[in-house]
């Protein structure tokens, strides 16, 4: 584990696209974890049910909006195959202030995932084996 | 008629298909949660896994009564666990 804090001159380089006119972007990436249950774990496949998937996670990411008060709310999720330590998963949401993004990120992400349907599988290092 | 029921996910695998058939007379309307119920009488491997577990018609969750046809997309969605 390790905390890491820098303090720049001037304005930090963007992390992603503007900000959309707001004050506040948080952009969540969801990462493939090496592990699982003290297990390597070589990738993890993502099945989605299409276009249900993308119809649900529009209708999240428009709820999102109209509840938080929020600019802009991107998602982006991945399908297939994804090796430990890549990302799978991306949401970026951007308010005029902090608490709303902070907010509705959790708020997206639980709703997600009960909702979405999208499942994902462990291939486990060294084996065949996949795990639902 | 015959409904067709899209699996995905652990059901998928417990099921060893994608897809089951669930006998329907014609005569009797068939509402999204008497298919679940069907799906769990025929599968009792599977009821385990359709506990909390919907519907989906024509790639919208249904409501419990919301009525099916041969000619809609059925797909039971449970477990998901995106991100």
């Amino acid at each position: 584990m390790s905390a890491q804090v820098s303090i720049l001159d001037g304005p930090l380089a963007a992390s992603s696209p503007g900000a959309y006119g707001g004050g506040a972007v948080i952009c969540f990436e969801g990462v493939v974890r090496p592990t699982e249950d003290g297990r390597p774990v070589e990738a993890l496949d993502y099945e989605v049910y299409e276009p249900m998937a993308q119809h649900t996670l529009e209708q999240l990411a428009g709820q999102a909006v109209s509840r938080f008060g929020l600019l802009v709310v991107e998602v982006e999720h991945s399908r297939g195959r994804v090796p430990a330590g890549a990302c799978s998963f991306r949401l970026r949401v951007t308010s005029s202030h902090r608490a709303a993004a902070l907010e509705a990120t959790a708020w997206f992400i639980d709703r997600m995932k009960q909702e979405a349907p999208i499942w994902k599988h462990a291939v486990w290092a060294g084996t065949t084996e996949v795990t639902p | 008629m015959i409904l067709k029921v899209q699996l995905f996910g652990p059901l998928a695998r417990t099921a060893s298909c994608r897809v089951l058939d669930v006998e329907w007379p014609v005569a009797e309307r068939a509402c999204a949660v008497e298919v679940m119920h069907r799906l769990a009488e025929g599968n009792p491997m599977l009821r385990p896994l359709l506990t909390g577990a919907r519907l989906a018609v024509n790639g919208q969750y249904a409501g419990p009564e919301d009525l099916v046809t041969e000619s809609d997309e059925l797909a039971v969605i449970a477990m998901v666990s995106g991100g």
